[in-house]
């Protein structure tokens, strides 16, 4: 029994197992993996993903997938630094339009998919495409350049040691988990990603729950869009290309159920540490990108291919 | 199946039905399958649904319910005429259906027997969209011993319980909505006998104590006869015949049934 006891808290915390597995792993290959300063420079890199992760948290929650998110990304990171740059738009009326803005290609993607029925991959992949295309309009091909200090506190800027970027990417999980745990839309994910036809059928409005989540994963994105305006310094019409399928990852690594109806943040911010882990101990490893990339995919498989095993256990 | 004592098998229940009070009316409602339905469901009464399967009795519990819309006809609640375009607004108004398939529409399986009770109640027990936690669960406590519910825990996932239990939490859930007009759609499938007899005590305390009133869709015909006080028979969407309590018999009733099918 007290065996079996300790096996299922392996189990339930194996992700956080995975974690101490890599960091021992790293620091043998490279002792300077585990120097806090390398450790916050990690947390910095992984801040864009970790914040737009909690957005996309939502939306696989509830069994559905935001291709969009890159392309989000970027179009915010290309449209504040027009209006600021080009337009002379103050600062906060800046993000706030950037977020407004990003917010409601959420709820596009909310509307494609709710209102009119179009399979998320689909939709969302459709709004990637074009709002790429759109950004790259937007900036004619040129990075934009050019803000005020202020602005670049939000990417640069440091809290004692600490990065503003970490603070913001630790302030939208605590947010996302108090969403998930303490207010009534977080019962309505786990119970529309697990079955969505009971959760109409117990009174929940499912369609405006799409709206809300897509609408969620879009001002995430947003707001790591502007992050990575503040860091790189420069607005881009490739700023956030891939960045989906990093995000994802991270929330998938993090053990959200890619068939809805189970995760949790906590994962998620597993997740992202072992992503941002895995890219820092690889540099420090003098592994190249395109390596890093293959480990990337096979750790991608092996996550999603524990999960869907065990529920095709379970089923059997 | 045919001339089995029936009186044994379920619980007695006084005569509880105030006749003054229509709580349902119908008036030649058609959609979704169905044709001109009319019928009047009275406070505290058990109004059984029978017929075939395929008649069209889930078609209409459907349509009560909101959850599929009607085409024409009327439906009167409580007086007043309604229209429920959603669940949601079918729920509000104080209507509540049972599903029959229990797994797939009824419990929500990977989460927990607090949560599936508090579910539709969550936005009116939130202040601010923040969950009220103590009176969640002091919902669910309550409607565990009022539905005597048998778990360790009320954190436990409505998948590890039994058919009986299950369906026992989904009565918790439209309690704890304060559910007026009841629709139970085969109240018994998949349940075991000795829970049976739970859920139709249950069923007789929500008429007789409470005074609700319930939709029974059945098509065992023994409970069909047990339970109702008065039966209304579907064939092939059209309503073919109504029994009183003295008329019943499972003759007449499989007459009714296939009706429309020799015409």
């Amino acid at each position: 029994m007290k065996e079996n006891k300790i096996i299922n808290l392996i189990k339930s915390q194996a992700i956080w197992v995975v974690v101490i597995v890599l960091v021992l792993a790293f620091t043998i290959a490279n002792p300077r993996f585990i120097y806090p300063a390398n450790l916050l420079i990690m947390l910095r890199q992984v801040a864009v993903w970790g914040i737009a992760s909690v957005g996309m948290t939502f939306v696989i929650l509830l069994g559905d997938i935001d291709l969009s998110t890159g392309s989000i990304i970027t179009f915010v990171n290309v449209m504040c630094a027009y209006l600021m740059v080009h337009m002379g738009v103050p600062m906060g009326l800046a993000i706030i339009i950037a977020l407004a803005a990003s917010t409601a290609i959420g709820l596009l993607n909310g509307f494609m998919v709710s209102t009119i029925g179009i399979p998320a991959l689909i939709a969302t992949f459709a709004t990637q495409t074009a709002f790429s295309g759109i950004a790259l309009i937007l900036c004619n091909g040129q990075p934009i350049n050019g803000f005020t200090e202020t602005f670049k506190v939000f990417g640069q800027g440091k809290i004692g040691p600490v990065p503003v970027p970490v603070i913001i990417m630790i302030l939208c999980f605590a947010l996302g988990a108090f969403i998930l745990d303490k207010t009534y839309f977080g019962r309505y994910f786990y119970a529309v990603g697990g079955n969505i036809e009971a959760a109409r059928l117990s009174g929940i409005r499912t369609g405006r729950v799409k709206y809300l989540v897509f609408a969620l994963s879009g001002f995430f994105a947003g707001l790591a869009g502007l992050v990575l305006l503040s860091r790189t310094n420069s607005g881009m019409g490739n700023a956030g290309l891939g960045y989906e399928f990093k995000v994802i990852t991270c929330v998938v690594l993090g053990g959200v159920s890619v068939s809805g109806g189970y995760g949790k943040i906590s994962g998620v911010v597993a997740g992202t540490f072992i992503i941002g882990a895995l890219q820092n101990g690889m540099v420090l490893m003098n592994l190249n990108t395109w390596i890093q990339d293959i480990v990337l995919g096979i750790v991608l498989v092996l996550a999603v291919g524990f999960d869907c095993y065990q529920k095709k256990k379970r089923a059997n | 199946m045919v001339g089995r004592e029936l009186t044994e098998t379920y619980p007695p229940r006084g005569n509880c039905i105030n006749k003054n009070e229509v709580v349902l009316e119908l008036k030649n409602l058609t959609g979704n399958g169905d044709k001109n339905i009319n019928l009047k469901l009275h406070r505290g009464e058990i109004l059984g649904l029978g017929g075939l399967v395929g008649a069209g009795r889930t078609e209409l519990a459907e349509m009560i319910f909101g959850a599929v819309p009607k085409k024409s006809g009327q439906m009167i609640y409580k007086g007043k005429e309604i229209n429920p375009q959603s669940p949601r607004e079918a729920i509000d108004l104080g209507i509540a259906l049972v599903p029959e398939d229990r797994k797939r529409h009824g419990a929500m399986l990977g989460i927990s027997i607090k949560n599936n009770i508090n579910m539709p109640i969550y936005e009116r027990d939130s202040h601010f969209s923040v969950i009220d936690e103590k009176l969640e669960m002091s919902t669910a406590v309550k409607y565990q011993e009022n539905m005597a519910i048998k778990t360790p825990s009320l954190h436990q996932l409505i998948r590890n319980l039994s058919g009986g239990n299950q369906q026992k939490v989904i009565l918790g859930r439209w309690m704890a909505a304060q559910s007026e007009l009841i629709i139970f759609d085969e109240p018994t499938r998949g349940i075991d006998i000795g829970a049976k007899y739970e859920i139709y005590k249950l069923m007789n305390d929500l008429v007789e104590k409470e005074g609700k009133s319930i939709l029974m869709i059945s098509s065992e015909m023994e409970e069909l006869m047990g339970m109702s006080d008065r039966i209304l028979v579907l064939a092939e969407g059209e309503m073919t015949g109504e029994l009183s309590k003295e008329e019943f018999s499972q003759e007449t009733i499989m007459t009714y049934a296939s009706a429309a099918a020799k015409e």
